[in-house]
């Protein structure tokens, strides 16, 4: 078999169902929790895991001898949350649950740059998940969780668009700077909302 | 050593029955900054990579950091092979002693510590499987044995998980806690044996107290002594039976919140407590009389009684 009749037949026969039910347990878990925009967990497609399974290191040596085995967001799951307190809230209610082998705060390398933010984190899959008639080798023992703000998610989405030319090419200086620019304007929405938030929550007066 | 002998006919029988008596899930912790990375990890990779004597000895070198006067002393051994494309590696500790040789020669009795260890019993272990793929994102998961946690070692088995390890149980406390309350707050919810909703009850009313306990859902049910029927209702409502064995920390906290319980007291000195969603199913009730006095009922068989002080 190749890895990529390997994958098509995880896909479809793990994956799916996987995501699906990865859904339906962090919807459970937020259940009645405020200011959740969306709660959405799915499997990477198969164009999208062969590619990232083809990616190279700085020497031109493949990144991942066994993908399917080392590639970990064979299933992604994403909460996309109102205000940057809602991240802290929402992550310390998952990891009561969850058990991640990594988490990060991504931001960019430097302070003076903008670029993309947001929480992620490595998990295994709950057992309770694992149904047992499932092939043990199609079972992956990872999915990636991302919690994001409303405004982190858009430029995040809108860079995967923009921020890479179809033929393949590099962005100009400016069009690099442009998009700096739309994640520094999303990062300060980010604060300002937070801000406003915790005043009105305060009592303050939000006019003032 | 050599592939053949008592010591290695032990260890291939610990290796070979390794899938089935290591039954704890565990999990490596990630570092305290978040990153994947795990000391002890680190060294069964080295070993995973390359099996020898020599990465084998920085594992005995961490265990015997934590080894305190009472874990006492201990025989590791690391037994590995191939499974497929996937490298399989047991560890195992056996208790052991330390001896005093009494040698009578023609003079005197001659008597000397001997710094040597012996096996304690062959069947006193702990042990550890793991079975993964060789590369940096492998063997973050294993199944482990304690085969003297029944003897009350208690805090030799967290030296063991805990400490040399660096592990916790792969289900967390919360997620154990919750499949069990959650099977047993929808098994109560639809079934219709009234029996069964009074059992559930009652070890649901129970259950709390056994917080911070380290139990599977089938030694929870154990405990309680629920009958067969009651049994298959509540496993009937997990997603599936293997979550019955698995291994967790029971939270009263996660209990509570999956679980919760309406108690209403009467000024009569009456404590009326059921599940929040099957309040109204076991206790009957009229309407309150001209005076507001009420009169609650319940049938049901009694499975325990408990005498617990009451703050007021």
């Amino acid at each position: 078999m190749t890895v990529e009749a390997d994958y098509r037949a995880r896909h479809d026969a793990v994956l799916v169902p996987l995501a699906a039910s990865l859904t339906e347990l962090i919807e459970e878990h937020l259940s009645g929790e405020p200011r959740i925009d969306r709660i959405s967990a799915r499997p990477k497609g198969v164009e999208r895991f062969l590619r990232k399974a083809e990616n190279v290191d700085g020497t031109g040596k493949h990144k991942y001898a066994e993908p399917l085995s080392q590639i970990q967001d064979q299933v992604g799951a994403r909460v996309t949350v109102f205000f940057k307190a809602d991240v802290e809230r929402v992550r310390a209610i998952l990891l009561r649950y969850l058990r991640p082998v990594e988490t990060k705060n991504l931001v960019p390398a430097s302070e003076w740059e903008f670029g993309y933010f947001g929480w992620h984190s490595v998990c295994l899959f709950p057992q309770e998940l694992i149904l047992p008639e499932w092939p043990q080798e199609c079972v992956p023992q990872f999915f990636e969780l991302q919690i994001k703000t409303l405004f982190q998610h858009a430029w995040s989405e809108a860079n995967h668009d923009l921020g890479y030319k179809p033929d393949g090419g590099v962005l100009t200086p400016d069009q690099k700077r442009m998009l700096a620019f739309t994640s520094a304007q999303a990062w300060g929405a980010d604060h300002a909302f937070q801000d406003l938030f915790s005043e009105l929550q305060s009592g303050g007066n939000a006019a003032h | 050593m050599p592939l053949a002998g008592e010591v290695f006919n032990l260890l291939q029988d610990v290796y070979a029955k390794s899938e089935r008596e290591c039954a704890i899930d565990i999990a490596f912790d990630r570092a305290n900054d978040g990153t994947a990375r795990n000391d002890c990890r680190t060294l069964l990779l080295a070993y995973a990579r390359a099996p020898s004597v020599e990465a084998g000895l920085s594992l005995a070198t961490r265990l015997g950091s934590f080894s305190t006067r009472r874990s006492a002393l201990g025989l590791l051994f690391l037994a590995t092979g191939m499974v497929g494309q996937q490298r399989k590696i047991v560890i195992a500790r056996f208790a052991a002693h330390s001896g005093i040789l009494a040698d009578e020669n023609r003079e005197a009795l001659s008597v000397q510590f001997v710094e040597r260890v012996f096996l304690k019993s062959v069947g006193s272990y702990k042990a550890v499987l793991y079975q993964d793929s060789v590369n940096d994102h492998g063997y973050w998961t294993g199944k482990a044995v304690d085969k003297q946690i029944n003897s009350g070692e208690a805090e030799v088995s967290r030296y063991w998980i805990t400490e040399f390890l660096a592990s916790d149980f792969r289900t967390t406390s919360a997620t154990g806690t919750r499949v069990l309350a959650v099977a047993m707050r929808n098994a109560a919810k639809t079934t219709g044996n009234l029996e069964i909703k009074k059992e559930i009850t009652a070890a649901a009313t129970l259950g709390a107290g056994l917080n911070d306990q380290v139990m599977t859902a089938g030694d929870f049910l154990g405990r309680f002594g629920l009958s067969q029927p009651a049994r298959e209702a509540i496993i009937g409502q997990m997603k599936h039976p293997g979550l019955l064995n698995e291994q967790f920390r029971f939270s009263a906290e996660e209990f509570n919140r999956q679980l919760p319980y309406k108690s209403v007291e009467l000024d009569s000195g009456a404590i009326l407590t059921a599940a929040a969603t099957e309040f109204d199913n076991v206790f009957d009730h009229g309407e309150p009389d001209e005076n507001g006095d009420v009169t609650y009922s319940a049938t049901g068989r009694v499975v325990s009684t408990k005498f617990e002080r009451v703050s007021r």
